[in-house]
């Protein structure tokens, strides 16, 4: 009997020593079935097909915002800001769609100007934010940049009457809200600064300058300056960190919630510097193992704690589905085939795909996070044409 | 119940302890448990990891007990399963290169241990 058992367990060592490293081999797949450099991919297919039922499904729509409202009122406007932006990319490459395309864009544009108009700008923000701001007139930049970039994505595609004004507003009331800040940066909640969103207006104000011929180049080179001086992690990651105060005393360290989509914005406005943010995050948050590719929240030398942005986070590998998500954006954008198709198996591997009627689904994700990614299988296009790029 | 389940533990499973059928029907069970899981829409739940309740009927906390039932046994059935028949096939291949020769029972009693004479 012990020599039955001794046989056995080896048999258990030897099976799990084949099984473990191959396994990734059933969920690993071809670049171009998730993102192709020339037309939608089949997952960008899917994934569109969903969304773009979910805003015509007034009922469907209402059921997951609801969904994701119940956790954080943040994601709603996310979850809009990567569709419409997917939808501008899908435009410029599926010309033959552009107008079901721009029409979805005007629908959910139209009605988050609604909404901001008739509920407040606190109405996409958390609980939190029902204190007062600091700056005066009360305004998140938040909100500003997200809008800001969906409406500049809808006039890089096609130009439409009232936008120019609503896209130049913006913009200026962003610029005169950050100048108001000690260190040009403006409040997202009150006394709470966000590179995300200051990446993400940053990008707007060039996607604005690139259609009105206006230049804005000295104000986004003397922020990147003090980004560059204040709110960087020098003492170990050298990544820009997360959230600030309005002084510039930082809240919350390097995250991968904020820095894969910060270092895709900031591509836009200072390549090297982009590029360096990516590199860096990718070396302290980009991890893989047997062919799984997963993101950090946090890097080895800063622990924060978990919140709404981060998930849960699978201890030991130290996973968030957070920021693994937008890592997809980060590794898309700067061309790291190898990290985006070890993320996409785990996608495939832990997301826990639904395919109906054509129509693609992570069960593990929900609205902005299968928007997140519909953007990272289509991102390129808008940038190329702001870049000047054929 | 507590000399129940010692007795269940102490006999024996067909074809003996880590034997080829012992992986071959645990296997079995983690996929009937693995579709049982399935079948009752615990994969919705599995949203709870983005921070969103599975369904309108749950909430964050039942959405979170749910999708780790079901994500226990997607791992059963993607990871052990796999790994218990490939043990079988393993030891099957094994026992036919090299066949099993177990030391001779003691006598006792209840055992014969009659030996056969050539004549």
């Amino acid at each position: 009997m012990k020599n039955r058992i001794r046989r056995g367990l080896l048999a258990l060592l030897v099976a799990t020593a084949i099984w473990i490293p191959s396994l990734h081999f059933f969920f690993i797949r071809p670049l171009s079935n998730f993102r192709d450099p020339r037309v939608l991919s089949p997952k960008a297919r899917q994934l569109a097909a969903r969304h773009l039922q979910l805003w015509t499904d007034p009922q469907l729509r209402s059921h997951e915002l609801a969904r994701m409202r119940s956790s954080n009122a943040e994601w709603d406007l996310m979850g809009r800001m990567f569709l419409v932006c997917s939808l501008g990319e899908m435009s410029l490459r599926n010309p033959a769609e552009k107008a079901r395309y721009l029409e979805t864009m005007d629908l959910i544009i139209a009605e988050t100007l609604r909404l901001e108009r008739e509920r407040g700008f606190r109405f996409f923000l958390m609980p939190y934010a029902n204190r007062p701001y600091q700056v005066q007139p009360e305004r998140s930049h938040f909100l500003d940049s997200e809008i800001a970039l969906m409406l500049a994505s809808r006039r890089m595609v096609e130009e439409k009457p009232g936008y120019k004004a609503l896209l130049r507003e913006r913009v200026d009331a962003m610029i005169a809200h950050m100048k108001q800040g000690p260190i040009m940066c403006a409040e997202s909640y009150p006394n709470e600064c966000w590179t995300f969103d200051h990446a993400a207006g940053l990008a707007a104000i060039r996607l604005a300058d690139h259609l009105d011929g206006t230049d804005h180049s000295a104000f986004i080179h003397d922020w990147l300056t003090i980004a560059q001086n204040k709110l960087l992690d020098n003492r170990n990651t050298g990544l820009l960190v997360s959230s600030f105060t309005l002084d510039g005393e930082p809240i919350d360290g390097p995250e991968g919630s904020s820095i894969w989509f910060t270092a895709y914005c900031l591509r836009l406005v200072d390549e090297n510097f982009a590029r360096d943010q990516y590199e860096r995050a990718r070396k302290e948050l980009g991890k893989s193992l047997v062919g799984f590719g997963w993101s950090r929240e946090w890097p080895a030398s800063w622990r924060g704690r978990e919140d709404i942005d981060s998930g849960p986070v699978i201890p030991v590998l130290d996973i968030s589905a957070g920021a693994s998500g937008l890592a997809f954006i980060g590794a898309s954008s700067f061309g790291d085939g190898d990290y985006l198709r070890s993320l996409a198996a785990t996608l495939d591997f832990a997301a826990f795909p639904t395919v109906k009627q054509g129509r693609l689904k992570y069960c593990a994700s929900n609205q902005v996070g299968d928007a997140a990614l519909l953007y990272a299988t289509v991102l390129g296009p808008l940038w190329d044409k702001a870049e000047g790029k054929p | 119940m507590s000399t129940h389940f010692g007795r269940a533990f102490r006999h024996q499973p067909r074809g003996g302890w880590l034997s080829p059928q012992f992986f071959a029907w645990r296997a079995a069970f983690l996929v009937a448990v693995f579709l049982v899981a399935q079948l009752a829409g615990l994969r919705e739940q599995t949203a709870f990891l983005s921070g969103t309740p599975g369904t309108d009927a749950t909430d964050l906390h039942t959405s979170a007990l749910y999708g780790v039932t079901y994500i226990f046994c997607y791992l059963g059935f993607v990871v052990v399963a796999p790994i218990l028949l490939l043990a079988a096939g393993l030891l099957i291949l094994w026992e036919r290169i090299e066949p099993k020769t177990e030391p001779p029972k003691p006598c006792n009693a209840k055992t014969s241990c009659a030996v056969e004479s050539k004549s």
